[in-house]
């Protein structure tokens, strides 16, 4: 009997040991999915795919914060008296402070893409080598991605656009981990320098990848990215270095492809498009929109630089019975949402004959810049002057964000005289030096980050 | 013959004589000074001879010449030494002794002498829970024990309540106290399939050094119940039954009757604005001539009724209780209720060093309730429509076109519990003192929802697809196994005491649920899945549940001539839900008693029966508002440009970890002049340290905000309980008791901004704030004035003095916290023979309630409801002076200062008459005890509170549905019930 209890007293002090080891803690989810969930190279590529969804998210929206919103701070367009209120007035008339929703939002939708694209590269780490053609890939696209969001942040908070400005706190913190930090920010000169490392990098890796998919970077679109980003830094060494390739291994549209582009949504001349979700209202018809009612002005000034015969009036600018000119660029076809042309061949023309022409190429910029206006159906030049591009620059990417942050590279001033009497327009003019040119560091960024510097101008 | 019989008692005389000479028999009754104790022992002092009092108390003994002296003991009550004095009879009476009564207290784990403690624990009679008419025993504790604050905010049937103790320790809403019985936890949802009827005892951990063996769960305090064991003896069988009735203690508003209405509709037409929002045509025509009584529909009187029986018994190796119990209540609301069956068997065996108990518990229970959506909206119906036509159809009375009553009358809305408790036990004593054991106690939940919208109704014709009604149901299944390794030393080695325990423990926890919505069922009066043409589009369901624990813990008791005491704990928890760094905790308790009473000092001082000073001071931990796999980054599935992909929208945090209280507590128990009172005073300082608290993350992160452990708050308190027992000559019997709690709960450090804008529901963000430095979750509201005489339009004073008129533009101020800080209980028992008669109160003072209601009726925002009587004294032209604005101005959407209400009360919570029928009466009838008894339940309140009721854990309270999240939506009136019971003993 004796023995027995002994047995029992032993079988029981056993059994609920039995959870001991320390695996009976792991629990892992079985709907839920989390970063456990990614067990092989194909699901880092998901997660690549959800960086690139960043651009296109109501919460990350990028026509919004790199498109219009610069676009209305230009001399290029207007609202209609009917629409545009709130966030969009604000930006127009520069009256946007360190508690503008639309403001804090653009600065972090630019950390979400961020964040995206460093998981991805933190989560490709795990399946090195199992793929290594499409480990490249995802590792060259992800760092295009981190590139273009930092490039986005600096060109609106960072002081300064040049290459070497050097001084503490003048940029945005550069992020390269998918951690909370309580980060500082970086100069401008260490934004560009990681911003053009990410670059070269995936410019190497993505070598020989697939190009068939405008919504994904490939070696070509990275290259006309880096020109544009060399190009606002002032490096127009580098921009040859970057968009040289590109034209020579990218053709441009002929204006007839040049007009189904914008009014067929088809691809040509097209290097990268942002996806429009389906049923997000706001991507679609940004600039006219027939189901909200949405219609937005070229300034007469913009309108009157287009010749006859120049395929991008026809593309981007209609005539409305009740207001006159309105414009019709990512104009919705209906029912479908628009996916929109973030980075196009035009521009890349353009980058390169603006670097040859500062360079002192004048001869190589003006066939550049001729190739580009016979393909739009105008006559070419024979001469050409740095003003005379940037009024090319300004008919080709009108509508596009460009136009402001050129005035803004280029150290001119804004001059909306010739719009000046349209009722929702109230800053006609913004010298050039003003701290309106840059954006001031969310007050809430700055209350939650105590590391985070305000830039001097907006203290 | 005579002759036979004569010599026969001869002898006999001879035998007792010559007995006597060496010992004589002795008999006597042991009473309780009115009725007879069965099962007492009674001894020959300084022996082991002795013998076991009969069902009559009576007792016959043999005792040795040499005796001096008898002793009668009984648990519960003084031991009494007799002198012999060449008595034979004896007439013995027993005083119930107070202090022994709570000698033993278990914390789940251990049993500890009272006397010998250092924690503070509330030992709650387990008597003063049952035969209540009550669905829920949490509620019955109310009042009950000083610091334990229970507050119900629907007083449906089955509803389970909030038991806060000690404060707020979690801003993450995780402050419900952990209920264990028999050794597993139970939440909420199990509360309505357990048997209070059951309850041996029922003791509240209230401090460090008590509950810093539950480790990383114990933070909020525990509640340990242990379920009723058998008793050696004959079986004992026990009936017990009760009736009543219930009525609503609210009474309605006073709204307006149809004339008013319609007189009140035109001043509406001609106010100033288009802002009453009508919904338009009801879909009946008014009719002025009737005045309709929602509130006389919509509530009715309810019957409650509970009968039970217990059977327990047994040897002195084999006990057994066994019980079954059957509830029902019929709700004070139409169709609502609950209706209750449990069973219980609680078997004890023991065998040599070996024991064995094996407790279990299956309980099931229906509660069936009324549609959230628009039931309570009936309050504010509009007088002059007709619930039926003269044929009986329903009529539409709502914007939907459809009939609150009717949906209620022909539909469902329903949970069937099925609840099991299981708890076995083994045990082995290896040496004295010493013994192993083991304990597997699991709890079962399956709770099955059902939601079903008559076809033939029109709610289900106008608003389910395709018209014809729907059925929407859920599965619950969810348990949780507990095990337990034990080994115990307990040993007195001269004047040194050792109590020391090492344990193990596991806990499993896992469940799933699923469930769907079905349309389509043609004209069936109550739909059912095998009706033809039902769809049933969507299957929902989760299987996340599983979630694992392990602990290592130790305690140490030591005690020196036992007034000096020392106690330690250590626990070392580990479980799944932290995050990969924090995923082991340590938690710990020291505690120092010292029994002044027993120091020769006060030897002398006769009037201190027992005068105990205590400190202890701890950490524990409170998991409570972890979610499983809280800690990880997760993801969400997106399509771009028609490829799969995957976004973290949730960041990792691997530092996710427990909120942690260090707890500091000193108390002094004393009891004075012979147990006419006791008591004991205490005071406490908990500080919550990684407290939960969204944290707004900076930008750059990729994310918004994150739920961390950053925020600190204080819980600091004094608790203050006595008891006082007058027995007088003649058999009156009078005990008074009193607790009284103030608790004041501070935010130490929030977030970068020092403030935390909690509001939600029907608050505005900032109309419930925390403020670092302030007290807890203080209300903040417009501050209205008054109505404009010459404008009709209220005015509203700002900070800076001045005064508006537009609520738009005007500051919002602090009124005071919405966590009432004082709270006790109170109560007196007079006994005299077997008559007794009981008072219980509890209150609650110091709080600040939004009477959502008088929001609603008193404002004219959605013009298609009817409001206050008080709204006819609306401003209507320049001089009038009033405190309602002009009918069909704009108007705050929101409460103003004045909404906000003194939610302080008293209540007159049981008032029980009892008499218990004297034991020469019922004896014949084979009882030994039998007891009838008429309860009150509720009977009195007391309060300046306007609105349904003021008891309540939330900020606000409303009749009305809409927004559900943040305070009490569809508020359940109290119940006040009267019940007729009867208790017998067999």
């Amino acid at each position: 009997m004796r023995l027995r209890y002994k047995t029992i007293i032993a079988l029981l002090a056993a059994a609920p040991f039995l959870g001991s080891c320390e695996g009976f803690l792991d629990e892992e989810p079985i709907e839920v999915q989390t970063e456990l969930s990614i067990t092989s190279i194909n699901d880092v590529e998901t997660v690549l795919i959800g960086g690139y969804n960043s651009l296109a998210e109501a919460a990350g929206d990028y026509l919004f914060r790199n498109m219009e919103i610069p676009e209305l701070m230009s001399d290029n367009l207007f609202n209609t008296p009917s629409t545009g209120g709130g966030s969009l007035t604000e930006f127009a008339n520069f009256q946007f402070t360190v508690t503008s929703a639309g403001l804090t939002a653009t600065w972090q939708d630019g950390y979400i893409t961020i964040n995206r694209a460093n998981f991805t590269l933190e989560q490709l780490e795990q399946f090195r080598g199992e793929d290594t053609a499409l480990e490249a890939q995802i590792e060259g696209e992800a760092l295009a991605l981190r590139a273009m969001a930092h490039f986005d942040l600096l060109k609106n908070f960072g002081t300064s656009l040049d290459r070497d400005f050097d001084e503490a706190h003048s940029g945005v913190p550069v992020i390269l981990t998918s951690e909370v930090t309580y980060p500082e920010r970086a100069s401008v000169k260490q934004v560009y320098d990681q911003v053009f490392a990410d670059l070269d990098k995936a410019i190497t890796l993505l070598q020989g990848a697939p190009a068939d998919n405008v919504y994904r970077f490939n070696v070509n679109s990275v290259r006309a990215l880096a020109s544009r980003v060399a190009l606002y830094a002032g490096d127009y060494a580098a921009v040859v270095t970057y968009a040289d390739p590109v034209i020579k291994s990218a053709a441009l549209a002929t204006p007839t492809d040049f007009l189904q582009t914008w009014i067929a949504n088809t691809d040509a001349d097209v290097l990268l498009k942002v996806f429009a979700q389906e049923g997000t209202v706001f991507f679609s018809g940004y600039f006219n929109n027939e189901f909200a009612s949405i219609k937005k002005r070229p300034s007469p000034e913009l309108f009157n630089l287009y010749e006859d015969g120049d395929i991008r009036k026809e593309a981007y600018i209609s005539q409305d019975a009740d207001l006159g000119e309105i414009v019709v660029k990512f104009k919705d076809d209906g029912n479908e949402s628009r996916s929109i042309e973030v980075i196009r061949m035009g521009e890349i023309y353009l980058n390169l004959a603006e670097a040859y022409l500062r360079t002192n190429n004048s001869g190589r910029a003006l066939e550049l810049v001729n190739a580009l206006r016979t393909s739009r159906g105008v006559a070419e030049w024979t001469a050409l002057t740095e003003a005379t591009l940037l009024e090319e620059r300004r008919r080709e990417l009108a509508f596009e964000g460009q136009r402001f942050y050129d005035l803004k590279r280029l150290g001119l001033d804004l001059d909306r005289s010739a719009m000046a009497d349209q009722p929702k327009v109230e800053v006609v003019t913004l010298p050039a030096g003003d701290r309106r040119w840059i954006y001031p560091i969310p007050r809430r960024e700055i209350v939650v980050n105590p590391n985070l510097q305000q830039s001097a101008v907006w203290e | 013959m005579m002759k036979r019989l004569l010599s026969f008692v001869a002898i006999m005389l001879c035998i007792v004589v010559t007995t006597f000479a060496q010992e004589r028999m002795i008999s006597g009754t042991v009473t309780d000074g009115s009725n007879p104790l069965p099962g007492v022992t009674v001894l020959v002092t300084g022996t082991t001879q002795g013998t076991v009092t009969n069902i009559d108390g009576q007792f016959n003994l043999t005792v040795p010449a040499n005796a001096k002296t008898i002793e009668a003991r009984f648990v519960g009550y003084k031991t009494i030494v007799v002198p012999l004095n060449g008595q034979t009879k004896f007439s013995i009476a027993l005083s119930e002794d107070a202090v022994q009564l709570q000698e033993i207290v278990v914390d789940g784990y251990s049993t500890q002498d009272m006397k010998k403690m250092t924690s503070t624990v509330a030992v709650v009679d387990a008597a003063n829970l049952q035969q209540r008419p009550m669905a829920t025993f949490d509620q019955a504790l109310q009042g009950q024990a000083a610091g334990v604050q229970v507050s119900l905010n629907n007083k449906a049937p089955g509803s389970s309540a909030s038991v806060k103790i000690r404060g707020t320790g979690s801003l993450a809403g995780a402050n419900q106290a952990l209920f264990i019985v028999d050794g597993v936890p139970v939440d909420g949802r199990a509360f309505a399939t357990l048997n209070p009827n059951d309850f041996a005892s029922i003791q509240v951990l209230k401090d460090a050094s008590a509950v810093a063996i539950y480790g990383s769960r114990g933070a909020n305090g525990v509640v340990v119940i242990t379920t009723k064991a058998g008793e050696s003896g004959k079986p004992v069988i026990n009936v017990n039954s009760y009736m009543g009735i219930s009525e609503s203690t609210f009474k309605g508003f006073d709204m307006m009757n149809s004339k008013q209405r319609a007189e009140f509709e035109d001043l509406i037409q001609d106010g100033p604005t288009s802002q009453p929002q009508w919904y338009g045509y009801m879909g009946q025509e008014p009719n002025t001539d009737i005045t309709s009584d929602w509130f006389g529909e919509f509530f009715r009187q309810g019957v409650t009724q509970s009968h039970q029986v217990s059977i327990s018994g047994g040897n002195e190796n084999s006990k057994f209780y066994v019980s079954g119990n059957y509830y029902k209540e019929d709700g004070i609301v139409r169709k609502t209720g609950m209706e209750r069956g449990t069973l219980r068997a609680n078997l004890s065996q023991k065998y040599d060093r070996f024991s064995m108990d094996l407790k279990t518990s299956l309980s099931t229970a229906k509660i069936d309730n009324v549609y959230k959506n628009d039931a309570y909206n009936v309050l504010t119906m509009l007088p002059y429509y007709s619930m039926q036509d003269e044929n009986g159809e329903y009529l539409p009375l709502d914007y939907n076109g459809s009939n609150p009553f009717e949906r209620i009358d022909k539909g469902e809305l329903s949970n069937q519990l099925l609840g099991i408790i299981a708890s076995l036990r083994l045990e082995y004593e290896l040496a004295d003192g010493l013994k192993i054991w083991s304990r597997t106690s699991t709890n079962y939940d399956q709770e099955l929802t059902k939601d079903i919208v008559s076809p033939n109704s029109l709610y289900g014709k106008n608003l389910t697809p395709d018209g014809k009604g729907s059925l929407s149901t859920t599965t619950y299944m969810d348990y949780r196994v507990v095990g337990t390794n034990a080994l115990q030393y307990n040993k007195a080695f001269g004047d040194h005491g050792l109590n020391v325990g090492v344990y193990q423990e596991y806990i499993l926890e896992n469940g799933y649920n699923q469930g769907f919505t079905a349309y389509g069922f043609a004209d069936a009066v109550t739909p059912t899945l095998s009706s033809p043409d039902v769809q049933v589009p969507v299957v929902r369901g989760s299987y996340d549940r599983r979630q694992t624990q392990l602990s290592y813990f130790t305690s140490m008791d030591y005690d020196y001539l036992g007034k000096y005491i020392l106690r330690a704990t250590y626990r070392r928890d580990g479980t799944s839900k932290f995050g990969a760094n924090k995923r082991w905790g340590n938690f710990y308790t020291v505690g120092a008693g010292w029994v002044i009473s027993d120091e020769a000092f006060l030897s002398n001082a006769s009037a201190i029966d027992n005068l105990k000073l205590r400190a202890s001071y701890g950490t524990v931990g409170n998991q409570g508002a972890v979610s499983r796999y809280g800690s990880l980054a997760t993801l969400a599935n997106i399509s771009y440009a028609g490829m799969p992909g995957v976004y973290s929208n949730k960041p990792a945090n691997p530092d996710l970890q427990w909120e942690t209280s260090y707890q500091l507590n000193t108390g002094l128990d004393f009891g004075f002049f012979d147990g006419k009172l006791t008591g004991s005073a205490n005071y406490y300082n908990n500080i919550s340290e990684d407290s939960f608290i969204y944290k707004p993350l900076p930008y750059t992160s990729g994310f918004s905000g994150q739920t961390q452990n950053a925020a600190k708050l204080q819980n600091q308190g004094v608790e203050l309980s006595l008891n006082s027992e007058w027995n007088t000559v003649a058999g009156f019997r009078l005990n008074l008791f009193a607790n009284v709690a103030y608790n004041k709960s501070k935010a130490l450090e929030l977030n970068e901004e020092g403030i935390e804008n909690r509001g939600y529901g029907k608050l505005e963000i900032d109309e419930l704030v925390n403020i670092e430095g302030e007290q807890l979750f203080l209300a903040k509201s417009i501050n209205k004035i008054g109505v404009d005489p010459a404008t009709g339009r209220f005015l509203f004073r700002n900070e800076d003095g001045s005064i508006v008129d537009d609520f738009t533009q005007a500051d919002k101020i602090i009124l005071g916290t919405t966590e009432a800080p004082w709270f006790g209980g109170f109560g007196a028992t007079a006994a005299w023979k077997g008559l007794s008669l009981s008072a219980q109160f509890n209150w609650e003072q110091g709080a600040t309630k939004l009477n959502w209601d008088r929001v609603e009726i008193e404002r004219v925002y959605y013009a298609d409801q009817n409001h206050s009587v008080k709204l006819l004294d609306s401003w209507k032209e320049p001089g009038d002076i009033t405190a309602y604005p002009e009918a069909g101005s704009f108007q705050p959407f929101f409460a103003t200062t004045d909404h906000w209400e003194d939610a302080s009360f008293l209540r007159l919570k049981n008032v029980t008459l009892a008499y218990e029928l004297p034991l020469t009466w019922i004896k014949s009838a084979g009882l030994s005890k039998a007891r009838i008894y008429t309860m009150a339940q509720n009977m009195m309140t007391w309060t300046s509170f306007s609105g349904i009721d003021p008891e309540m854990s939330a900020p606000y309270q409303s009749t009305n549905n809409a927004s559900t999240s943040g305070g009490v939506s569809n508020a359940y009136p109290l119940s006040k019930t009267f019940t007729v019971g009867l208790d017998l003993t067999f």
